[in-house]
């Protein structure tokens, strides 16, 4: 599963970086860190950033009231104040057969597993491991706390979250396995990762989606119940996107579906609708419950799309509290 | 309903099944492709796939539908029309009495000619006539003509009866349209009966007898071979080697239309007459060229000092072309003859060297040449020599001049080289006059500074027919320092090969039966780079042998049966035993007088000879019309039936050959106009049916 000798940096493009630089990854929803850091804390009145006043009631600290504005006002008011703390985040990695699909060539620098430097083919699986790693590099820089599991009907692997100089190479060891011949059930690796989850975290869920909805439903039902917020990164190959292929031929599913004798050309219109009705589904699911989805075309660089998703997501955050 | 052309109807029923084949084809060849989301593939199907699966097949359909339907318009639907037989009618017969028709066919009776089975032939056709008919008659050589009025049945057969083969080519159209143009004068329907053999040699290929219609005739594709349109018109015996080998070669020249394809080879065969040796060569065409000569090496006996040979083209054995291919040169061998002094040291360099060269670029191998000296010229000292080329025309004296010039009127070739050496004696005059009237060389030699070139388009010439393809790359290098002036009217001197500045560096020139070649320049260096470039080998190799081919050889040299020696009297056979006893007598007509031409080699007998009895051969004339040894290929009646309708301007008159078919040509457009629609709907349905071009996600 491990691979002896592998780089960190592997996983990291300079072209990738250099993207994020300018974002912070910033959770939407307070986050609960127990390290001082950049995020929002629920908890108030130990921190130095000042938020706001608040009327005196019996009972406060008179360490806190604002003398000065008693003296201007003749009136009592206690300073309050907002903690700022580091954010935890838990990338989960579909690890399923479909996620072995791919059509472009391997992408130097890239990283990638084994599988793909074989096939000369660079898979929606190895597009989430690069984009996962990305996260979690960044993360890190942040001192915030970062997790990683891979997962298919069940956890596959996971490295628990921690912001220690170890952590990136136990994230990187832990991404280089291989996707399995099973199918992806969010449900039960949201389930596992739940039972292991005090703090309020981000999960950051990198699949094709491409099961089924209800599934991934009642998962994103029970993050949202326990309070966390979550981020949908849809991976989908450019080839299934566009279905840019003219043969008529029997398609096989890898994830043992029956064969099925299609011509491109003659249900590429169906197919196409088809798609983009599951995407506004999936994108549906995860707005009800106030989380981002953003899908990814493998073909594509990672920077670009992750970077509009941070930005998205920082400017509503800055947004909220400006 | 039948086709005019069944095959192509079938063709088209089976190009129906190309579309079906790819079409299956292209569905057995594909690889599985692994796929990601099935379950969108499997939706998308379950709403596609099905009325695309019809759409296909619609399509598929109309695309077999097209194809059959070009099919069936290309066959040419036809019916077949019944002619009543109780119904008098105007009978036209074509009878095929051409040379062609002397030959023995293996469809008719054993020892009867094509002649008289179609002679049979026609006249059970008159007999099963209606009462009241009439009957016109025509033959295909147009040895009669009575198409003034139509005679009773019983007077045709009569006539009939009386004709016999003639020696004349087969006019299949001609006679057709001759009774074609009778019968639209009747009132009463008519009727044309054309009996032939069909054989290649009954139908005429010339340009000039099917001037519009060759193509639809395609007469080409019915036989094997096309040769029988070449003829050969000369041939010149030349020396390989040293004569003891015993090596012979000879050139024969053969023609045939300009129409022909551009590049053939046709095989020509030289018979030694008196040894039966044979060898064959082929006569490669060159593009834009009607003439080509095979080269034959044959093998003769040394001792002898005379022979004769008769050339033929093996695989034309068609009669009516054989008329005109028969071909004999009695010309004994010898070498090019180069008039120059014996080699000397202070000679190196000299033209005659470089031209020896060029003659003979390997020991053995070449052309045969041997020295004169000039002073050796005297009368009687060039007779039987076909070449000479002199390199020292100042040393000729005036007897000399006069055996070139006595030399060349009676069938020699003379190629002068001007002298390179300054010399006060005027060869200019005697030189001139051999060129021909009016002919002048200027007394004073140009030197030319910048040196002259030679245009990159030369013009066209008999000598450099062979090189024309190369010349302009040839003549780039040449450069000209010196030369003399030729001057002479175009109607006695030929440019060969021309300078920039418009003056000829190399003339032809006609003189008697002979040919004379004059260069402008010396092929040594002081006067021009000629010698040392690569053009110098064939174009003196050329010359000599096109200019040999362009001989009238007259008294030696005799082509075919229409081209009788003058004066001749009597054709008397010297070998073959079937015309052993048989002497022909030709009368002043040259036509042959009694019994048919019998095959193989004849002396020719002139009048004075004859009438002085002392008999000697004046030339020897090969007649190898020998119909019994003919192998007619037979053309296809069915596409030469096809042929005659479409040509005839009558609608009335229906050509019998085998059957009576009129070619339906309203049906065939309407097929095709069907298929156009048909094509047309599939395009339409094919663009509504394609799906449009998907946007990116």
């Amino acid at each position: 599963m491990a691979t002896p000798g592998l780089r960190a940096e592997q996983y990291l493009s300079p072209e990738t970086l250099a993207q994020l630089a300018p974002f912070e990854l910033r959770a939407k929803m307070v986050a609960d860190g127990v390290m001082n850091g950049m995020h929002q804390s629920p908890l108030q009145g130990m921190a130095v950033e000042f938020a706001a006043h608040r009327q005196y009631t019996a009972g406060d600290s008179i360490r806190h009231l604002d003398w000065k504005v008693f003296g201007r006002s003749d009136k009592l008011y206690v300073k309050e104040y907002r903690q700022e703390t580091n954010l935890d985040v838990m990338i989960l990695v579909d690890g399923s057969a479909s996620m072995s699909f791919g059509t472009l060539g391997v992408k130097q620098g890239w990283g990638g597993t084994d599988a793909t430097r074989r096939r000369g083919a660079w898979t929606k699986f190895d597009h989430a491991t690069a984009s996962a790693a990305a996260l979690a590099f960044l993360c890190l820089s942040q001192r915030d706390r970062v997790g990683v599991a891979v997962g298919a009907d069940g956890l596959r692997g996971a490295v628990r979250k921690s912001a220690t100089r170890d952590q990136w190479r136990s994230i990187v060891r832990c991404l280089s396995s291989e996707p399995v011949e099973a199918r992806f059930s969010p449900a039960a690796c949201i389930n596992q990762l739940l039972a292991q989850t005090s703090h309020r975290t981000l999960f950051v869920i990198l699949s094709d989606f491409l099961g089924d909805p209800e599934g991934l439903r009642s998962a994103l039902a029970r993050l949202r119940h326990r309070g966390h917020d979550a981020m949908l990164l849809a991976m989908l190959d450019h080839r299934e996107l566009t279905l840019d292929l003219d043969v008529e031929a029997p398609f096989i599913g890898l994830e043992g579906e029956d064969a099925l004798d299609v011509d491109t050309r003659t249900i590429r219109k169906a197919y196409l609708d088809e798609l983009q009705r599951h995407l506004q589904l999936i994108d549906r699911q995860a707005r009800a419950f106030g989380y981002d989805v953003q899908v990814f075309d493998t073909h594509e660089s990672v920077g670009p799309v992750l970077a509009a998703l941070l930005s998205r997501r920082e400017g509503m955050v800055g947004g909220g509290r400006r | 309903m039948t086709f005019i052309s069944p095959w192509l109807a079938v063709a088209g029923a089976a190009a129906m099944a190309l579309p079906i084949l790819i079409h299956l084809f292209l569905r057995r060849r594909q690889k599985p492709i692994e796929w990601a989301a099935m379950e969108l593939l499997r939706r998308a199907v379950q709403q596609s796939q099905r009325a695309r699966r019809v759409e296909r097949w619609i399509l598929l359909v109309l695309r077999c539908l097209a194809l059959l339907l070009v099919g069936l318009a290309i066959a040419r639907p036809a019916t077949v029309t019944a002619i009543s037989m109780n119904q008098p009618v105007v009978l036209a017969v074509v009878l095929d009495d051409s040379v062609a028709s002397r030959a023995a066919t293996s469809s008719t009776t054993p020892g009867q000619t094509a002649f008289e089975a179609a002679r049979t032939a026609c006249i059970e056709s008159i007999r099963a006539l209606p009462s009241g008919s009439l009957v016109h008659m025509f033959t295909t050589s147009g040895s009669i003509e009575h198409t003034s009025e139509a005679v009773l049945p019983d007077r045709a057969v009569a006539m009939l009866g009386a004709l016999e083969p003639t020696y004349e080519p087969s006019r299949v159209r001609q006679a057709v349209d001759r009774a074609d143009d009778a019968l639209r004068r009747m009132t009463m329907p008519g009727r044309i009966v054309l009996a032939s053999s069909f054989s290649r040699g009954a139908i005429d290929t010339e340009a000039q007898v099917l001037p519009a219609t060759k193509a639809t005739l395609e007469i080409r594709d019915v036989g094997s071979d096309d040769t029988g349109t070449a003829a050969i018109v000369s041939m010149v015996q030349r020396t390989l080697g040293p004569q003891s080998t015993g090596s012979i070669t000879v050139d024969v020249a053969v023609t045939r239309p300009s129409h022909e394809e551009a590049r053939r080879r046709i095989p020509v065969t030289v018979t030694d007459v008196l040894t039966d040796r044979a060898a064959t060569a082929d006569a490669i065409f060159i593009e834009g060229s009607p003439r080509a000569v095979a080269t034959v090496t044959l093998v003769v006996d040394p001792a002898l000092t005379e022979h004769a040979w008769m050339a033929t083209i093996p695989s034309d054995r068609q009669p009516a072309d054989d008329l005109r291919a028969a071909t004999i040169s009695t010309v004994s061998a010898d070498p090019v003859l180069v008039v120059d002094r014996e080699r000397l040291d202070i000679d190196e360099g000299s033209s005659a060297q470089w031209i020896e060269r060029a003659l003979e670029p390997v020991a053995g191998m070449g052309l045969a040449h041997r020295r004169m000296d000039p002073s050796d010229v005297r009368p009687g000292s060039l007779k039987g020599s076909t070449s000479i080329i002199i390199c020292r025309p100042e040393l000729l004296d005036a007897a000399g001049w006069a055996e070139c010039s006595a030399a060349c009127e009676s069938g020699a070739l003379v190629v002068i080289v001007p002298p390179t050496d300054e010399t006060f004696v005027e060869w200019q005059d005697p030189c001139a006059a051999l060129l021909g009237p009016g002919v002048t060389i200027r007394r004073d030699q140009v030197s030319h500074d910048p040196p002259q070139r030679l245009q990159p388009q030369q013009p066209t010439s008999p000598i450099t027919q062979l090189i024309a393809s190369e010349l302009t790359e040839l003549v780039a290098p040449i450069e000209v320092n010196r030369s003399v002036v030729i001057e002479g009217p175009s109607t006695t001197l030929s440019p060969i090969l021309v300078m920039d500045d418009g003056t000829p560096m190399m003339v032809l020139a006609t003189k008697g039966r002979g040919v004379a070649v004059m260069f402008a320049t010396a092929p040594v260096p002081s006067w021009s780079t000629l010698a040392t470039k690569p053009i110098f080998v064939p174009l003196v190799q050329e010359t000599i042998r096109q200019g040999e081919v362009l001989l009238d050889a007259g008294g030696s040299v005799t082509i075919g049966l229409g081209r009788l020696p003058e004066g001749t009297t009597e054709l008397r056979p010297i070998r073959g035993s079937a015309s052993q006893d048989v002497s022909l007598t030709i009368d002043p007509a040259g036509v042959i007088v009694g019994d048919e031409a019998k095959p193989g080699i004849m002396q020719a007998i002139t009048a004075q000879t004859a009438s002085a009895g002392s008999s000697r051969t004046e030339s020897l004339v090969a007649l190898n019309v020998d119909p019994a040894a003919c192998d007619p290929q037979r053309n296809d009646p069915a596409r030469l039936a096809a042929w005659l309708n479409q040509t005839l301007t009558t609608p009335s008159s229906a050509v019998t050959v085998t059957n009576t078919t009129q070619s339906s040509t309203s049906a065939s457009v309407w097929l095709l106009v069907a298929a156009a629609l048909v094509i047309l709907t599939e395009t339409l349905l094919g663009r509504t049916f394609s799906v449009p071009e998907p946007k990116a996600t």
